[in-house]
């Protein structure tokens, strides 16, 4: 019913978001919010093959699930470092952190 | 034809979504359905000139397209909004509406999954981030860093080769069936061929429980004072 | 060359301290002890047997010296110059045991040579000989070198005495002894080079002797630079014969020359014998490369008299001599060397007349005798010129070592200063008187004999033009000769203190006098049978040198060359008489009518200023162009700036280390993108 083309452009235009997410916030969660839409996208884009181009096999969606449950982990981890870098420069804004600068 | 439609649409967004950003009131929320609502008026109205692709659309397609939308105006948000709770807010949004794509081809399961983990646990994680770093109180008046126009290229590129490429594959042109896999199919493959990948996979969740609460487990020595953050 | 010298310390210090002067009978008690010495080599000589395969003893011991000098002499007692007078009196009794056992395995029959030769290194195809050769002509110079280096280390034990580095000095001359009586016995072309160079580098240090002078280094410099130049060219020969033949070892090249095998005719082998004359012309002072053999009159009198007189000048002499038949083989080579040879005797004789520097005479006197000798040998009279070679060798060290005597006793080498020194040192003017007359060729001394039968070679076999130069030359051989005694030991004192001080020399230093004034009566004498016979050998020396291919002849006198030579050399001295007795006024007047003249030769024909107008406008602007081409762009475009790029890139590229994540995060994410779209725009649909 619905062509797999026009879920897949859905899909790589948020990931073109997230991506540009990523890159242009500032604040370490925004940029945690932009990596969560991209895997979002991703999610998407397996499911719609899983279902589209593969009638016989379920492992785009097993991987899909999986994908969900690693990004959960990162999310969890990512936050701890942020709250860890937040204490110990008062700052969750990620352009003042230039410790590695020459 | 409906991919050049779909592009269209979004395109659409992005100009008119980006406009409505740049400020900060409450509306915001409101715009990207009234827009949303406007174009398919709009479309309705010049109806009569494309007879033949409007009766090709039928009733999953334009929902799609609503809650496709509404997942990409979720993400121009994430990724426009000026405000950080706002922002977190078009996070949960964009979440929702993919699972709501998913449960439009067909796979229900994923769907509520989605929902479960993403809308009710990663959302509220963030939120929990979002106040204990004080987000709302230290936040600077433009939330976008100085490097923002070299992000649009790259993100600007990166969707129209992917795109294009969605475009030229021919054996996907008017590809529309969808399987639809049961619960029992997945838990199968879960416990039988996958074992191995979910046990990891559990594992990985544990570390990761373990890794962030020693990470940031408070320190038995007080606080810095302010004067090392101006150390630089 | 007009400033005065500095005194020899020598000098200054015997008269100090020393007011009498050494007895005789410590003299002639050395002498006894000499003789001892002699005696006793002879009869270790005697017992080994000692034959001509032996030969290589001579040189080995000196060079024995040499090492024994080198290492210890400061702890020898009198800084070991007795090692050095050791070493040369066994080298001279071994050569009488040589020459012995020569003469017996000839007799009666050709006088062939005798190889004694071993491999030296063979790497893979290419092997090379290296041994003795002994043969006339060897033992001619085998001669000259023993008799006249014993001289030297005698008188040099009076004339150095007291000298800063004096034990050094008798090292070098051991050095040098074994060096150049290597260089007479080589077989091969590279062994002899490398005793070429080796005699060189001796003549370099002994010139730079008095290193504090500024003036004895820089002649020292110019004297190796020059013989090097001429060096290059031997080498270029000895390699263009070595590639024609294959071989280095000399016998062998003449023969394939006069055979003309192998590839040796024509134009090659004419260059390849000039390129090995320009080696000799280096090292025997032939134009153009005469102007180092004046400059090294720097060094202490002794080396004058050894190296610079008898023996390493004749070093070029030795070579032509040695490879005569090649010259005449090849087309031509024999006129360049007859026409260098006269122009040199010519040139230099001219200069002679107008010196007035004891020494720089003398050493003209050598330039043009060379010149003589190498005319001599261009005319195919290679009898001779190896006669010529060893009479010259005694009278002209004698001339030197009697002016080092001069020199020792008045503490100045200018003539002008000099005068009327004859009563004063009567042994020192005998014998150089005698010298003299030898050098203008007067029966009958030596030298009389030699130039007789050089000059009747000439009249015989080549054009008479070289005769009456040759002629010409005789007279102006007379002229310097008498000008050069009267100025010195002549006429009044014209430095009254200078005539106060002089006083006859020590006994170490006449001793040599006396022997070598009576080698330059009786030398020219072997030219006769009789006396030839007398001595042991097959005749005259008309006999035992002979020119290759020949028939040894008995040296005959030409009754109206000779009397004709005998008169033009009476002839220059009238004229010297006639305007140097006295004050000589005339001759101040003759030299201001021709100012021109005067100066062209007072300048010595501006050779000097010649080569340094080529060195600075040539090789210095060779050397400036080169030097700013490493400067700018080896160091300065090169070196520092590639360093300037690398510290350049470096500051740019730092830039780019932010320690910001997004920026970071941008480069990942935008490679990722520009890889995307070359894949997608490369392949079409990944």
């Amino acid at each position: 019913m619905i062509p797999l083309q026009q879920v897949l452009v859905l899909s790589a235009l948020l990931f073109s978001l997230g991506v540009y997410g990523v890159l242009a916030r500032r604040n370490a969660v925004l940029i945690l919010m932009s990596v969560e839409l991209m895997l979002n996208a991703v999610n998407i884009n397996f499911i719609a093959f899983a279902v589209y181009l593969a009638p016989d096999k379920v492992v785009g969606l097993v991987f899909a699930i999986f994908v969900i449950v690693v990004a959960a982990a990162e999310a969890g981890l990512a936050l701890a470092i942020i709250l860890r870098v937040y204490r110990n420069e008062r700052t969750a804004n990620v352009d003042e952190v230039d410790l590695l600068k020459w | 034809m409906e991919v050049l439609f779909g592009v269209f649409a979004a395109l659409a967004f992005i100009a008119a979504l980006r406009l409505v950003y740049a400020t900060n009131s409450v509306q915001t929320t409101l715009a990207p359905l009234i827009v949303l609502l406007l174009v398919g008026l709009l479309f309705v109205i010049l109806s009569h000139e494309f007879t033949d692709t409007i009766s090709a659309l039928h009733a999953p397609q334009v929902v799609f397209y609503m809650v496709g939308g509404l997942a990409l105006a979720g993400g121009m948000g994430v990724v426009f909004a000026n405000d950080l709770v706002h922002a977190a807010l078009f996070l949960i949004m964009t979440l929702l509406m993919t699972a709501g794509v998913f449960v439009l081809v067909s796979a229900e399961f994923l769907g509520l999954v989605q929902i479960l983990l993403y809308g009710g646990a990663v959302s509220i994680l963030i939120i929990f981030a979002l106040m204990l770093t004080r987000a709302r109180e230290t936040q600077a008046l433009r939330l976008n860093g100085p490097q923002w126009p070299f992000a649009l290229v790259t993100g600007g590129g990166l969707g129209a080769v992917l795109i294009l490429m969605v475009a030229r594959v021919d054996t996907w042109k008017g590809l529309t069936d969808t399987t639809y896999k049961t619960i029992n199919d997945i838990g199968n493959a879960l416990f039988d061929t996958y074992a191995l990948p979910f046990e990891i996979a559990s594992l990985v969740l544990i570390v990761a429980l373990v890794g962030a609460i020693v990470i940031a487990r408070a320190e038995e020595t007080p606080e810095l004072p302010a004067g090392q953050a101006e150390q630089r | 060359m007009l400033l005065p010298m500095p005194l020899p310390a020598s000098a200054l210090r015997f008269r100090r301290e020393h007011p009498t002067a050494w007895d005789w009978q410590v003299a002639v008690a050395g002498t006894i002890v000499l003789g001892i010495v002699a005696a006793i080599t002879a009869v270790i000589l005697g017992l080994k047997s000692f034959s001509v395969y032996s030969a290589w003893l001579l040189p080995a011991l000196c060079g024995g010296a040499f090492v024994i000098l080198a290492l210890v002499r400061n702890y020898l007692p009198r800084k070991g110059d007795w090692v050095g007078i050791f070493a040369i009196t066994a080298a001279f009794t071994a050569f009488f045991f040589l020459l012995h056992d020569y003469l017996t395995r000839t007799a009666g029959g050709p006088l062939a040579g005798f190889d004694n030769s071993f491999d030296w290194l063979n790497v893979g195809n290419f092997g090379l000989r290296v041994g003795f050769f002994v043969d006339p002509i060897a033992l001619v110079m085998l001669a000259v070198v023993t008799t006249v280096a014993l001289m030297v280390n005698i008188y040099s034990t009076g004339y150095m005495h007291g000298e800063a580095r004096y034990g050094w000095f008798f090292a070098v001359l051991s050095l040098f002894a074994a060096a150049m009586m290597t260089l007479v016995l080589a077989d091969n072309f590279l062994l002899m080079y490398v005793c070429w160079e080796l005699v060189g580098v001796c003549s370099f240090l002994l010139i730079g002797f008095y290193i504090e002078r500024r003036s004895a280094v820089e002649a020292a410099k110019k004297a190796f630079v020059t013989t090097r130049a001429g060096d290059v060219g031997f080498l270029i020969g000895i390699i263009l014969f070595w590639r024609a033949t294959g071989t280095f070892d000399v016998q062998t090249i003449i023969t394939a020359a006069v055979n003309h095998t192998n590839g040796l005719s024509g134009g090659y082998l004419t260059v390849a014998t000039l390129f090995l004359f320009l080696g000799a012309m280096g090292k025997s002072a032939q134009v153009p490369f005469q102007v180092w053999l004046p400059d090294a009159m720097e060094g202490p009198t002794p080396v004058s008299a050894l190296i610079h007189a008898a023996t390493m000048v004749v070093a070029g002499i030795y070579l032509v001599a040695r490879t005569l038949p090649i010259f005449e083989a090849a087309q031509g080579a024999t006129t360049v060397v007859l026409i260098i040879g006269v122009v040199t005797a010519l040139m230099a004789a001219l200069i002679a007349i107008v010196q007035t520097d004891l020494k720089k005479v003398i050493a003209y006197s050598t330039i043009s005798n060379l010149g003589f000798m190498m005319a001599a040998l261009g005319a195919g009279a290679l009898t001779g010129a190896m006669f010529h070679l060893m009479t010259h060798a005694f009278f002209k060290a004698l001339l030197f070592l009697g002016a080092g005597s001069v020199i020792h006793a008045t503490g100045t080498q200018e003539m002008p200063e000099m005068g009327g020194l004859a009563p004063k040192m009567k042994i020192t003017f005998i014998t150089f008187l005698v010298a003299g007359l030898a050098n203008a060729g007067i029966p009958p001394l030596a030298g009389f004999w030699s130039k007789d039968e050089v000059l009747k070679s000439v009249f015989d076999h080549q054009n008479a033009i070289y005769l009456v130069l040759l002629l010409l030359w005789v007279l102006l051989s007379g002229i310097y000769t008498l000008r050069m005694i009267i100025l010195t030991f002549f006429g009044r004192p014209r430095v009254r203190h200078i005539y106060n001080h002089a006083h006859e020399s020590p006994p170490s230093m006449l001793l040599p006098l006396i022997a070598l004034g009576l080698l330059s009566i009786a030398a020219g004498w072997v030219a006769f049978e009789g006396i030839g016979k007398a001595l042991g050998f097959p005749g005259g020396i008309g006999r035992f040198v002979i020119p290759f291919g020949a028939e040894g002849e008995v040296l005959s006198i030409n009754g109206g060359l000779a009397v004709g030579a005998t008169i033009a050399g009476l002839l220059g001295f009238f004229v010297a008489g006639y305007y140097w007795w006295g004050l000589g006024e005339r001759a101040a007047r003759v030299a201001a009518h021709f100012p021109d003249l005067y100066d062209l030769l007072r300048h010595k024909f501006y050779f000097d200023e010649m080569y340094q107008a080529i060195i600075d406008r040539v090789v210095l602007g060779f050397g400036r162009v080169i030097s700013w081409f490493d400067r700018q762009v080896v160091n300065d475009t090169g070196v520092d700036g590639s360093a300037d790029i690398t510290g350049f890139t470096g500051y740019e590229l730092k830039l780019s280390e932010t320690g910001k994540i997004p920026n970071y995060a941008l480069a990942i994410a935008g490679g990722v993108v520009v890889l995307a779209i070359i894949a997608f725009a490369t392949q079409g649909v990944v």
